[in-house]
């Protein structure tokens, strides 16, 4: 991974020191809190309902095992033992007290961590697809350009004080694992017509109360233009994004405004002023980047090794496991194992200090030292070889990161909800845990098979309930918490399953029927799926009708 | 006697007496450093008056593009920066400045604090009349505060000469 050099680390050195400044200013009463607001969120600062959350950046979401244990500690020491990985690859802790953020951060920085642009309306921490760099059907480690991004994104003077926050994703396989899609701007790998890499960019995708799908802007982009690109993207989003309406401010409006062809030109225009020497990233920088993600010598003779299947063939919850939390490698031999973080009972999202720590010795023992979080709140081992697979799977069960669902209904994601976030209108963290428990028949699940469940507790869709195969929405009715479900949403998988937003079924239901209406989707599923179908697939074949007439007929 | 707060400024890294006043209207009588709207300034210089020393306003929903062409002409320009979160104005420097190599004085003024000088230095503004509120002379520590940036290309710190 990228490892800092002296200038990072007085740069992160010296953002630490500024804060600290700026905390005693607030403390101090010098600083009022509305002026506070903005440079605390710049650094990752929220006041939630009960204390201060802080949000910590994952770049591109790859940790070292020393990151991973800081965060454990981080956890213990300052939270009340808990960390929650969100779905753009971050941490937040949800019981900071102001005085102790600078002390925290401070830590944080003897391991290269920080809480820059985790918030505020900059550009937010870059995301990828998690499987970079080893996944069977990439074209491009995107990893390196995710770095470079993040390196000129980091308190880039010209955008800190954008209309509204800008969110970039990557992604270089033939699945998007990186809900590019739906972010401000997004970067897909494909093959020019001359058949060399390239980026086809994608504009103004977003959620919240407004979702739109991203647009292509650019079809073939040089790799190395990536950055003076969206350098031009935006400087015309801080020029022309809405200013006077917050909920009209982020860039998918300014794209919907314009038409994606003006906004187009807008760009062009804007790029063309940059001179043509300085729009390629140096040559240099991306191979010296590049080389620091290098970070295993595979071993040949690891593909020989296959004690794990005789072991799956007298142990079936270790081959479920293997089924469910196991995913092909680019180099045979050695597997993606994720650890999955749906733990029924606790948070989706959630590690605790303990796990953090099992994580980084794990880490540490069979992963190279590598860790990386994912999109939809789990984490992941890239470099595990067959050999130590059984190994992994004992460390994990005993973590309790075992669980084998991934990528089932229990794999869901959701926001935090009424338990933390001033915002939100109903609970979700709870009714997750309570679905959860409507299923909690492992077979059943596998045989329900790929099915996404997103759930938000109120429309600015942090747990993308737009994009689930189900989506829900915690709402408000009459001052009572109450749930829109809606169903055959996706952030995209390719060009054949592109992104779409889910269709809400009907009125919203109460809290206590949100598990009954998921089993009667389920129900409709199976009568109706022909062999091999998934969830989606069924939806998408027969429509929303069947399923409305289920819950609602 | 120190000069009260509200008649300093910060030029090129110190503290300095303010010798720009800035005027929404076109007074009757221009002079070198008053600054002028950047409307009415293109519309003088169209009717070919002579606006020695003048300066021009741009406010943040400006378009610069006019502009252009008279860079050279331009004494020394002012952005006018309304609310603290309204981030156009730097693009306005960031332009002016490394796009087009403009060697005068940038100015800001309005909800300026101490927390935006140093992205405001570096995209090339070299003088800044803070918020009257604001204690200048602490302010001006803030170009200490940071010795590393990550960008590249043409995003530098400068001092350009006034
Ligand atoms: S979706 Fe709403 S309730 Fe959930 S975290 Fe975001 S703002 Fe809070």
């Amino acid at each position: 991974m990228y490892r800092y050099d002296s200038m990072d680390t007085r740069l992160v050195r010296e953002r630490v020191e500024e804060f600290r400044g700026q905390v005693q200013r607030r403390v101090a009463g010098a600083l009022s809190e509305d002026e506070f607001r903005p440079l605390r969120l710049m650094n990752g600062l929220y006041l939630q309902r009960h204390a201060y959350m802080l949000r910590i950046a994952i770049p591109y979401g790859l940790l070292s095992a020393a990151q991973v244990r800081k965060l454990g500690f981080v956890a213990e020491r300052y939270d009340r033992g808990f960390g929650h990985f969100t779905t753009r690859q971050n941490i937040q802790f949800n019981w900071i007290r102001l005085e102790d953020t600078p002390d925290l951060l401070g830590h944080l920085a003897d391991v290269q961590m920080h809480a820059i642009q985790t918030s505020g309306n900059c550009v937010r921490n870059v995301s990828s697809d998690p499987e970079a760099g080893v996944a069977g059907d990439e074209l491009l480690d995107v990893r390196p350009y995710c770095e470079l991004l993040r390196q000129y994104k980091e308190l880039h003077p010209e955008f800190m004080f954008l209309p509204r926050k800008f969110k970039v994703a990557f992604s270089g396989a033939d699945t998007d694992r990186a809900a590019t899609a739906v972010h401000d701007v997004g970067f897909r790998a494909t093959r020019d017509a001359a058949g060399a890499l390239a980026w086809r960019v994608y504009v103004g995708g977003g959620l919240g109360r407004t979702p739109r799908v991203a647009q292509l802007v650019h079809d073939s982009l040089p790799l190395e233009q990536c950055v003076s690109y969206l350098e031009a993207i935006l400087r015309v989003y801080n020029l022309h994004g809405r200013r006077d309406n917050k909920y009209k401010a982020r860039i998918k409006i300014l794209v919907g405004d314009l038409g994606v062809s003006a906004f187009r030109d807008e760009v062009e225009a804007e790029w063309a002023q940059v001179p043509e020497a300085e729009r390629a990233l140096p040559a240099a920088a991306v191979a010296r980047v590049a080389a620091m993600f290098d970070h295993v010598a595979y071993d040949p003779a690891a593909a020989a090794v296959t004690t794990h299947r005789a072991r799956a063939e007298r142990d079936p919850a270790f081959a479920r496991w293997l089924r469910t939390n196991v995913r092909p490698h680019k180099v045979a031999g050695y597997n993606i194992v994720y650890l999955s973080l749906k733990h029924p009972g606790r948070p989706p999202g959630d590690a605790s200090s303990d796990q953090l720590y099992a994580i980084a010795d794990l880490a540490e023992r069979f992963n190279h030292g590598y860790v990386q979080a994912t999109y939809t709140q789990n984490l992941l081992l890239q470099y595990v070889a067959n050999a130590d697979l059984e190994a992994v799977y004992a460390a994990l069960d005993a973590a309790g990161l075992a669980t084998p669902n991934i990528g089932t209904l229990h794999d869901l994601i959701c926001c935090p909800g009424l338990d933390y976030c001033s915002l939100a209108n109903a609970t979700s963290i709870g009714v997750a845990q309570e679905i959860q428990a409507r299923f909690d028949d492992p077979d059943e699940l596998e045989d329900i098979g790929p099915l996404s469940l997103h759930m938000s507790g109120c429309i600015n869709a942090c747990g993308h309930h737009h994009t689930g195969h189900i989506g829900i929405l915690g709402i408000d009715k009459r001052g009572e918490e109450a749930y829109q479900i809606a169903v055959g949403g996706s952030p995209g998988v390719d060009d054949a399953a592109p992104a779409k937003v889910a269709r809400i079924l009907g009125a919203a239901v109460t809290r206590a029927d949100v598990p009954e209406v998921i089993a009667l989707l389920v129900a409709t599923y199976r009568e109706q799926r022909n062999p091999g179908e998934t969830f989606l697939d069924t939806v998408d074949r027969v429509g929303v009708e069947p399923f409305k007439e289920r819950v609602y007929g | 006697m120190a000069e009260p707060p509200r008649e300093l400024m910060i030029l090129d890294g110190a503290v300095a007496p303010r010798r720009y006043t800035l005027h929404d209207d076109v007074p009757d009588a221009l002079a070198p450093q008053m600054a002028i709207p950047c409307d009415a300034w293109l519309r003088l210089r169209e009717a070919g008056a002579p606006l020695i020393g003048v300066g021009l306003i741009l406010e943040g929903d400006c378009d610069l593009r006019a502009l252009r062409q008279h860079l050279t002409a331009i004494p020394f320009v002012a952005l006018h920066i309304t609310k603290f979160t309204d981030g156009r104005c730097y693009t306005h420097a960031r332009r002016i400045r490394h796009l087009w190599g403009y060697p005068g004085t940038l100015l800001v003024y309005g909800d300026v604090l101490r927390d935006q000088l140093v992205y405001l230095w570096r995209v090339g503004v070299n003088a800044f009349y803070l918020r009257q509120d604001q204690d200048v002379r602490a302010a001006v520590q803030a170009f200490s505060l940071f010795t590393a940036f990550y960008q590249y290309g043409p995003v530098r710190p400068v001092s350009a000469a006034g």
